[in-house]
């Protein structure tokens, strides 16, 4: 690999690292929503007893999911920029 | 986490009820504030640094690194940001034994501007060591590199002893 292409390359792994940082916090902001969101609705429909139903349950956990998912992509993108640019 | 204002989150304001998701930012805020990005490293073998020439210093170790700023593979002179804000820069360079001359520390931000961090008249009978201190606004993206001036007319062996970044508020 030229020095050229090693600097793209440091260069991309260092912007992954952002990107996935980014995606981190735009997962947890929407898992955020979503679940006020749900709550809100299980409040309105009995203020007594609040309780989440099954769908409700599964849109959260999705979401958590994925909040969980972008974390562990942003540990990845780290682990790749740590390990630099090496000729494969 | 980076930090994320409660506030998005839920504003007292507008209920009486903390959701959730209110917890979970307070408690990655606070781990934030715990554990700011900071990053420490060092070389343990030496370099040969010719006399009266600037030399940029490697550092093929690590003593911590808790937001990937460093690699020891590529570039690992230098210190690379991914966290916005202000930073304090902090090293410690071992010059080999010579008593002539002067050992001169820079800090070089993004591979082009150069800034004096110290400089300190050779001492002579053992090896030297020079420590240096430095505050900058850093954005993401930015990195720094330490670079050394001898001028014992011969080459020395320069060591990176430290090197640390540290984030002090955004």
């Amino acid at each position: 690999m030229t020095e050229e292409e090693i600097q793209e390359r440091w260069e991309e792994n260092r912007q992954a690292v952002q990107d996935a940082k980014t995606r981190v916090l735009t997962n947890f902001r929407v898992y955020a929503l979503v679940r006020e969101q749900v709550s809100g609705r299980a409040r309105r429909r009995d203020p007594r007893y609040p309780v989440l139903n099954a769908e409700e349950r599964t849109l959260i956990d999705q979401h958590r999911e994925a909040w969980e998912d972008a974390k562990t992509e942003l540990a990845e993108a780290q682990e790749r920029f740590k390990a630099g640019v090496v000729e494969e | 986490m980076s930090y994320v204002d409660p506030d998005t989150v839920h504003n007292p304001a507008t209920g009486t009820v903390a959701p959730a998701a209110w917890g979970d930012v307070i408690r990655d805020d606070l781990e934030f504030l715990i554990d700011p990005p900071a990053c420490s490293v060092f070389d343990n073998t030496g370099q040969s640094v010719a006399d009266n020439t600037l030399a940029t210093l490697n550092a093929n170790s690590e003593n911590f690194d808790n937001d990937a700023m460093h690699s020891t593979v590529t570039n690992n002179s230098r210190i690379t940001v991914q966290t916005a804000g202000r930073y304090e820069f902090t090293s410690r360079v071992q010059f080999g034994t010579s008593g002539t001359g002067r050992r001169t520390i820079t800090y070089r931000l993004n591979g082009t501007t150069s800034t004096t961090v110290a400089s300190a008249a050779a001492v002579s009978g053992a090896a030297q060591t020079v420590p240096s201190f430095f505050k900058i606004v850093m954005g993401v993206g930015d990195y720094i590199e330490v670079q050394v001036f001898q001028t014992s007319g011969g080459s020395l062996t320069v060591t990176l002893v430290e090197f640390t970044g540290l984030f002090i508020t955004r």
